[in-house]
């Protein structure tokens, strides 16, 4: 049974709201709690993010492995900043902000979600578009259309919660890396320092490659997402605790995962000075593990990521543009009965369709849209900070001490990379 | 006509569209939580509920109506969602800002028949010296509800157990469109 801690296990009556939160978990009730932070984990991991943890270990080794380290606290920290403001307020982010700043404040953060979203979105089909090829050799082009076609209704007419449940299991593909990189028999002295040691290199591709790595982990959409998931969910603040246990379990399997995608890229492309250019490039850090079927357990991989990002990167937008005009919205809703909500969503798959059709370089898109999100995340980290650092708007509820440190370090490390990338660009130009 | 009624009209209205063909209408109480379809002789009910009792009550109306196009009911994918949190352990009061007392009126009315939540208080307050606003709202909220009624906004104010405040608030600012809304946090019910 379920121990309540503090002032009401004396008294037998919660004294305080957190008191009620702060519920000691049974392991059953830690199993049970997989919810919204393990999807929204899972899709942290999108081919987006796999493409650019594989060029940083191709192009940086195992340089940049500290910064991921750093990054899983920052990254539970900030889910859970945003799961907690949306179970106490028991509203998404973007009303938050709407109701809480003003239009003129919501409005930019907004878009500041919205249009990096959109980009990542077009660099995730034209991946998934580049896997399919892998699989079949149909040109990636002529695969786009259809793709976005069936993800977009599968997001609009059926319940994308539900869908995602089973799609985590594709995900489950890029474990494949864990194998590969202990195959690949890296130098685990050499992981070990470069992740517990920091390492800077003054260097524009060193600071595009930790912005894209930051950006990809901590992705303004995280937020939208999250605080979505929990009014949908309608957990309340008594779910607290396994709110918590479901996003550190989400956001530990994100870095986990890209930790080993790192060290397999680093000890198989690094390690022979090989540069990613294609999807195939990619898949040959998988070589170790899985010789000539690298490419078709990458593709596989990359496609299953894909599946589980791209929808919530649209309903992510759709969240913020609803929840700031005050639209009807949700993923659970019949689309008859949301449809500004529904619209949104289409509008983005259409969009990012464009983009992915259009003559890019789908790695190099990839790899900036992430560098995108890099920019646009320490604004909304600052917005969620302030939300949640209130007594007035949080009660009982508002951010720890140790919380706000982590916060406030995750906004500023990330503006420090955003100001160095600014200032090497400035000095020695974009990298090619 | 009393509350109780009104559920009991919007109901009878539902199931009617329902019967109809008007499958995509959102039920008058759960939305578009749960769904209807009729399949040949049966009717199947799917999606997921808060409560048993909700559960029952569905199902019981549908029974209710067997032999008007169907002659059978399937439940079997109408579930109930694993809850965990305790009712009447904390409370919450929601505000909602309506540009006249009429419009805060009907959206009382609307919110309390479609959330089928019983308010441990509520109010509709339209001047700024009325003694219930300082007794329902803490005084930074209080503050923020005067400003709001200075510009001649009425506020609609209720307190709802924690566990329905999702529901009520997402009733507040979706359906009744009201121009402001905002969520108290939670406190310990005394």
């Amino acid at each position: 049974m379920s121990e309540i801690h503090g002032r009401q296990a004396r008294s037998g009556r919660p004294t305080s709201a957190a008191d009620v939160a702060s519920r000691k978990l049974s392991a059953r009730e830690v199993v049970g709690s997989i919810g919204p932070g393990v999807i929204t984990g899972g899709a942290d991991n999108d081919p987006s993010g796999i493409t650019s943890y594989s060029i940083v270990g191709a192009t940086a080794g195992f340089a940049q492995n500290w910064l991921l380290l750093l990054s899983t606290p920052m990254l539970i920290v900030v889910i859970e900043m945003s799961a907690r403001v949306a179970n106490v307020t028991k509203s998404d982010l973007a009303t938050l902000l709407r109701t809480t700043f003003g239009r003129a404040v919501a409005t930019p953060a907004v878009l500041l979600m919205v249009v990096p979203s959109v980009i990542t979105m077009g660099a995730d089909l034209l991946a998934m578009a580049a896997a399919f090829q892998l699989l079949t050799g149909i040109r990636y082009i002529y695969s786009v259309v259809p793709m976005a076609a069936l993800m977009a209704l599968v997001t609009i007419f059926l319940d994308y919660r539900v869908v995602s449940r089973y799609l985590l299991w594709l995900v489950g593909f890029l474990g494949m890396y864990i194998v590969a990189a202990f195959l690949a028999k890296p130098d685990w002295l050499d992981v070990a320092r470069s992740t517990l040691v920091p390492q800077v290199s003054l260097t524009p591709d060193y600071f595009l490659a930790a912005v894209a790595m930051l950006g990809t982990t901590i992705t303004p959409y995280l937020f939208f997402w999250q605080t979505s998931g929990e009014v949908e969910e309608r957990r309340g603040v008594q779910q607290l605790s396994r709110a918590k246990v479901d996003i550190a379990a989400g956001a530990v399997w994100s870095n986990v995962t890209a930790f080993f995608v790192i060290v397999a890229t680093g000890a198989v492309l690094y390690s022979h000075h090989a540069h990613i250019r294609t999807a195939g490039d990619a898949a040959r850090a998988l070589e170790p593990f899985a010789g000539h079927y690298a490419t078709t357990i990458f593709a596989i991989g990359i496609i299953g990521a894909g599946l589980l990002a791209i929808p919530v990167l649209a309903a992510a937008s759709a969240y913020g543009v609803a929840g700031l005009a005050g639209w009807r919205r949700g993923l659970g809703r019949n689309p008859k009965n949301a449809p500004q909500f529904y619209i949104v969503i289409g509008l983005s798959f259409l969009v990012a369709m464009e983009l992915a059709v259009s003559s890019i370089d789908p790695v190099k898109a990839l790899f900036y849209s992430q560098v995108l999100n890099g920019l646009a995340a320490p604004v909304i980290i600052v917005l969620v900070l302030l939300l949640t650092s209130s007594r007035k708007l949080m009660g009982d509820f508002v951010n720890s001490t140790l919380t706000n440190v982590i916060g406030w370090a995750t906004a500023v490390v990330m503006v420090l990379a955003d100001l160095a990338l600014v200032f090497q660009v400035a000095a020695k130009g974009l990298p090619a | 006509m009393n509350r109780k009624e009104g559920v009991r009209t919007r109901l009878d209205a539902w199931w009617d569209d329902v019967l109809a063909g008007e499958t995509d209408e959102p039920h008058p109480i759960h939305g578009d939580r749960i769904a209807v379809r009729l399949d040949g002789e049966r009717l199947v009910l799917s999606g997921t509920l808060d409560t048993q009792e909700e559960r029952d009550a569905v199902v019981r109306q549908a029974r209710a109506r067997i032999g008007r196009g169907f002659g059978q009911v399937d439940h079997s994918k109408l579930a109930v969602v694993d809850r965990h949190e305790k009712k009447g352990l904390l409370e919450q009061t929601l505000v909602a800002a309506y540009p006249d007392r009429s419009t805060a009126e009907l959206a009382r009315k609307f919110v309390l028949e479609h959330s089928q939540v019983k308010p441990r208080q509520d109010a509709i307050i339209d001047r700024a010296g009325h003694p219930r606003l300082r007794e329902m709202l803490p005084g930074d909220y209080a503050g923020d509800a005067r400003a709001r009624l200075a510009g001649g906004d009425a506020l609609l104010i209720l307190t709802v157990d924690e566990t329905a405040a999702f529901k009520v608030r997402q009733l507040l600012e979706e359906e009744t469109r009201s121009t402001w809304t905002v969520a108290v946090p939670p406190r310990v019910i005394r």
